[in-house]
């Protein structure tokens, strides 16, 4: 475990600065924004019983969106490849 | 077969295995109605290690579409360039915003956040615009993931 944590200290280390970059500009946003406590006594979100699936069906949906929006963008990509490929 | 060749089978493997993961433990993060906010924040702590090692294990892949130029930069990888760094800040926003806006897990620490608008409305929001990007994520690296996921069994013999 040591040892994959220093063969990849590197990108751990990018991945770790750059967290922190995001973080830094995000509560920037918040100090100026002077945003007021959230009003969340007593409220919930979690679902029971067999409606509790709505949750998973919400992600289902919206995963299934997100990959039919990047239907089009494969086509191109594909497109893309093929004229490259009648270049060479 | 190499012993390069075994190697490079085994790293895959890890690869898919560690994608694999991390898709099962989004899609029970992304659902807190269903999970409950306990396990929701609880499970963050071990997502965290998992969304790294996913990062890390692709890092040459990473180096190499942020290396290309001129005629390389095909579309792809000029859409994957932008698109996975959106998705990186998205992930960073929604996992710190979670901890900010914690109910359950700082609390059992003795931390008690105030939790303001500012962070609850932008763990909603770039939680649910997260999904979606993650959606169009897999797409794009669909081929990758048909051509791989036969992998994820353990290597018999050298044929």
């Amino acid at each position: 475990m040591t040892s994959w944590l220093s063969r990849n200290a590197v990108p751990i280390g990018v991945v770790v600065f750059a967290a922190v970059l995001v973080i830094a500009g995000f509560e920037l946003l918040d100090a100026l924004s002077s945003s007021e406590p959230a009003n969340s006594e007593g409220e919930s979100d979690e679902l029971e019983g067999i409606a509790s699936i709505a949750g998973l069906i919400k992600v289902a949906l919206f995963l299934g969106f997100g990959a039919l929006i990047a239907r089009p963008l494969r086509r191109r990509v594909a497109a893309d490849r093929s004229s490259s490929n009648d270049e060479t | 077969m190499t012993a390069v060749q075994t190697g490079k089978r085994a790293s895959i493997r890890t690869r898919v295995w560690i994608d694999i993961a991390l898709f099962v433990g989004y899609v029970l993060l992304s659902a807190p109605q269903t999970t409950g906010i306990p396990f929701h924040e609880y499970f963050t702590v071990v997502f965290i290690p998992i969304f790294l090692a996913h990062i890390v294990l692709d890092w040459s892949w990473i180096v190499r579409v942020f290396k290309r130029t001129g005629r390389e930069r095909s579309t792809e990888v000029r859409f994957n360039r932008v698109f996975d760094i959106v998705l990186f800040i998205g992930m960073v926003v929604v996992i710190y915003s979670g901890f900010l806006v914690s109910e359950s897990l700082l609390p059992d620490l003795g931390i008690d956040p105030e939790i303001t608008s500012f962070w609850a409305s932008l763990h909603n929001a770039s939680g649910n615009l997260l999904i979606l990007g993650v959606g169009i994520h897999l797409a794009m690296h669909w081929p990758w993931v048909k051509r791989n996921i036969g992998r994820i069994r353990p290597n018999r013999g050298t044929t």
